[in-house]
């Protein structure tokens, strides 16, 4: 029942309107300069769901940008990419959680 | 997933996970029924953009409207409230990825290795597993560490689980003990190493997505098991099918899923996810947001006591001034002494009555009768206390990694 289900819905997928309600091009994540530079990067390896649950200062920001590097496997990256990127995730994914997905949001 | 997602590529499949969702939200009400095959009687109440739970359910195969905290990789979590059967259907039990599960898992030609500092290793089939060793059904805790992150000021970076990271389900297996006294542990032994057959999210077939170990001396517990069943099933995909170890009462983590490989090893594991400040938190004391040095981190070993009301679900109205309250408490490597209700923010408590655990590694149910003297906005505050004399506090102990938030369990009621 399920696997038909999954069928039928993956048919009518390309008819849906991309991107309607809460979401924006970038997934879950708001829209913003770096953005697009965020979304693109993170996403080779994990979803933009984990980036929006964070609530962290551009000092933790950025050791979790070298820990993906050092730990993770993550390319380095080159400024000013690295910078746009720091900036947007502080701006918008700071301690006083501006954009904390609402409880229950994606299920 | 179902055979027709894990046959995507990884980005491809959040792309349409997301895109599914977003369909489930946008569909109109004569595709909605279509799907569900029957009508809705209260369609006219439905908001906008609302996913029922007969559909939401068929987001992750197996699973019963599990709140879903990230796709890639995959991690969800269980409404209090959905956890209040005495123990966890396995379309109940949350789910914690750290890399990609394996596509394509046969049971019939899986193999666990036991290897390392043994006398004797062991290349084992699960079919060895059931015709060598002594079969165990115990129902045991898995929590992760990080339950409870999501209430940490500052935020601690992770996944933001709330209260659901925790179940508590049967599990068939054999004990790892026997499976170590069978190869042998020879001198100098000190730490198991715990390998999967999940992948790392980078796709580096060098890296580990996770990589976790025991204290010898926990290993050879008589209810850490290495499990090929979850309530009388063949493991679910996302618990770690076909096979995986249960280590009820310390972090989530321990229980490596998709289990392939256990070795013994001379020093403290140093495996994917056991060093730096992972799974660890710091040796003292410290203020909300202090760095901390890495050097200062201690491994978690034991889970904190805890409990969590799972009747009624919070925002519930009552209607009668009475009523049934409900729920679980647990201690990792202790058992439950007593579990003390409020309805006052905590003036003052009732002892709530305390089941026995059914097992050792168990959670213990409670309930009590509650009264509430007049109408209006209550909390009902639920505060257990293990064999150690240790009882959950009303304030997070801050760590910079967000684990072991055991505070007391508030939930909110209306009576009318």
């Amino acid at each position: 029942m399920r696997i038909t289900f999954t069928a039928v819905v993956l048919a009518v997928l390309p008819l849906q309107p991309l991107n309607a309600d809460s979401e924006t091009p970038f997934g879950v994540l708001v829209e913003g300069q770096g953005a697009a530079e965020t979304y693109s990067v993170c996403i080779a390896c994990h979803s933009e769901k984990i980036i929006a649950q964070q609530g962290l200062s551009q000092e933790d920001w950025d050791e979790l940008l070298e820990w993906m590097v050092d730990e993770q496997g993550m390319a380095d990256l080159p400024e000013p990419l690295r910078g746009d990127i720091l900036a947007y995730l502080t701006a918008n994914y700071g301690p006083d959680r501006p954009n904390f997905p609402a409880p229950g949001d994606g299920t | 997933m179902s055979e027709a997602m894990s046959k995507r590529e990884p980005m491809n499949k959040s792309r349409a996970t997301a895109d599914r969702r977003q369909f489930l939200r946008n569909m109109s009400l004569a595709t909605l029924t279509s799907l569900l095959g029957t009508a809705i009687p209260f369609h006219r109440y439905l908001p906008q953009g609302f996913v029922p739970v007969a559909l939401a359910n068929s987001l992750i195969d197996g699973k019963d409207a599990l709140t879903l905290l990230n796709d890639r990789p995959l991690n969800a979590e269980t409404p209090p409230e959905l956890l209040d059967d005495p123990t966890t259907p396995t379309a109940r039990h949350f789910v914690r990825n750290n890399g990609q599960p394996p596509s394509a898992a046969d049971p019939g030609a899986w193999v666990l290795e036991v290897d390392g500092l043994v006398e004797r290793p062991l290349r084992l089939t699960i079919a060895d597993l059931k015709s060598r060793f002594e079969s165990q059904r115990k129902a045991l805790v898995i929590e992760c560490g990080g339950n409870g992150r999501a209430f940490f000021d500052p935020p601690a970076r992770g996944n933001q689980w709330t209260y659901g990271a925790v179940g508590c389900s049967y599990w068939t297996g054999v004990r790892l003990r026997d499976l170590l006294n069978e190869a042998g542990v020879r001198e100098g032994a000190i730490y198991t190493a715990h390998y999967g057959a999940d992948k790392h999210l980078s796709g580096d077939p060098a890296r580990q997505p996770i990589s976790r170990g025991l204290p010898i001396r926990k290993a050879l517990q008589e209810n850490v098991l290495i499990a090929y069943e979850m309530n009388d099933e063949p493991l679910h995909p996302m618990n770690g099918a076909p096979l995986r170890l249960v280590v009820p009462g310390w972090p989530g983590s321990c229980s490596q899923k998709w289990l392939t490989r256990i070795r013994l090893r001379d020093i403290v594991h140093d495996g994917a996810k056991m060093t730096g400040k992972s799974y660890r938190v710091p040796n003292r004391p410290v203020a909300p947001g202090e760095k901390v040095d890495k050097a200062d981190f201690e491994i978690i070993e034991r889970m904190p006591v805890k409990s969590l009301i799972t009747f009624p679900a919070t925002g519930a109205e009552l209607v009668e001034r009475t009523a049934q309250v409900r729920g679980h408490a647990w201690s990792g490597d202790r058992s439950i002494v007593r579990v003390d209700i409020s309805t006052d923010f905590g003036a003052s408590w009732r002892r709530a009555e305390l089941d026995q655990a059914v097992n050792d590694g168990a959670w213990q149910n409670w309930r009590i009768d509650l009264d509430f003297a007049q109408p209006g906005y209550y909390e009902i505050w639920s505060r257990a206390t293990d064999s150690g004399g240790l009882s959950q506090p009303s304030a997070i102990a801050w760590n910079p990694k967000g684990y072991l938030n055991n505070t007391v369990h508030r939930i909110a009621v209306r009576v009318s």
